[in-house]
């Protein structure tokens, strides 16, 4: 990912070529449906998500300064939308729920997907403030700061939001199949 | 690390489809060809507003208030007291607004 490529895109885009966006579309295209991924788990809406996300993007490039790396900004841009848009989602808690009584249920022990399967459905029940703190930090190396200014929210308060929903996570993750550490698994 | 940190960092990419970068720009192109959204006419109303205090400030300073009989005598004389305070509040609106208009236009300039 170039930041003087998209610098470039961005001039051109200001400039009134809005064909040069094609360029930007390309580049973030993967990291953008991703991370609408990781918010819904359901790749359709991920794809509208994300196409939601640059439209919002095309129309905001005029606000954008360049005080932020462009990365940092597009992802802050595209994480709104997503949050939302997303906020109006009732968290899975039937699902999960469902996901418990089968792991308890479950006569084999739990395949390796399965179980992959069952903590990123575990995130998607966890409340939305807490699901996007979650969802961000482990998405592509995110630091804390990357993070906190993609959510508009202090450090401080991401950490917080991050300690609450880990062990929440934990807490869920303990009731599917006890505790999932590298000793036990 | 917990292993549900680990899946959750480790989770493979999915790729986008491959219309995916078109259907966008087939967005962007829409939103580049849709109408301009029409502004609200705030220079009319700022000129609707000062033309309404103009006529008001007018009619009460003009009016002969005394004379005029509102039906309950009470209320004929506080309007008549409150007449010309009224008149020049509105006199002072419509000066303002002028004052306002004019400094955008100067500073627009």
């Amino acid at each position: 990912m170039s930041a003087s490529e998209d610098r470039q895109a961005v001039q051109a885009v200001l400039a009134g070529d809005a064909s040069a966006f094609e360029g930007i579309v390309e580049r973030w295209q993967g990291p953008l449906v991703n991370l609408a991924y990781r918010f819904c788990r359901d790749r359709a809406q991920a794809e509208d998500l994300a196409q939601d996300a640059f439209v919002r993007i095309f129309r905001a490039l005029k606000s954008y300064r360049g005080e932020a790396e462009f990365s940092t900004w597009l992802l802050a841009v595209a994480t709104n939308v997503y949050r939302s848009q997303l906020r109006r989602m009732v968290p899975e808690l039937a699902s999960l729920e469902q996901q418990v009584a089968l792991a308890e249920t479950a006569a084999e022990p739990i395949s390796e997907d399965d179980r992959e399967e069952l903590v990123r459905g575990a995130v998607k029940t966890l409340p939305a403030k807490y699901r996007e703190a979650i969802v961000l930090f482990y998405f592509q190396d995110m630091d804390i700061a990357k993070a906190s200014s993609a959510l508009g929210v202090p450090s401080g308060t991401l950490k917080a939001r991050l300690f609450r929903a880990r062990a929440m996570l934990e807490a869920r993750l303990r009731a599917m199949f006890g505790a999932l550490s590298p000793e036990e698994s | 690390m917990n292993d549900w940190q680990r899946i959750l960092e480790n989770e493979p990419a999915i790729t986008p489809s491959p219309g995916f970068s078109k259907r966008v720009m087939r967005a962007i192109d829409a939103e580049v060809r849709a109408p301009a959204p029409i502004p609200f006419p705030w220079a009319r109303m700022g000129l609707l507003l000062g033309l309404m205090s103009a006529s008001v400030s007018v009619m009460l300073i003009m009016l002969p208030w005394p004379s005029v009989e509102l039906g309950v005598p009470e209320l004929s004389t506080a309007f008549a007291s409150q007449a010309n305070s009224l008149a020049w509040t509105s006199l002072c609106v419509c000066v303002v607004i002028g004052l306002a208009r004019s400094s955008m236009r100067w500073l627009t300039a």
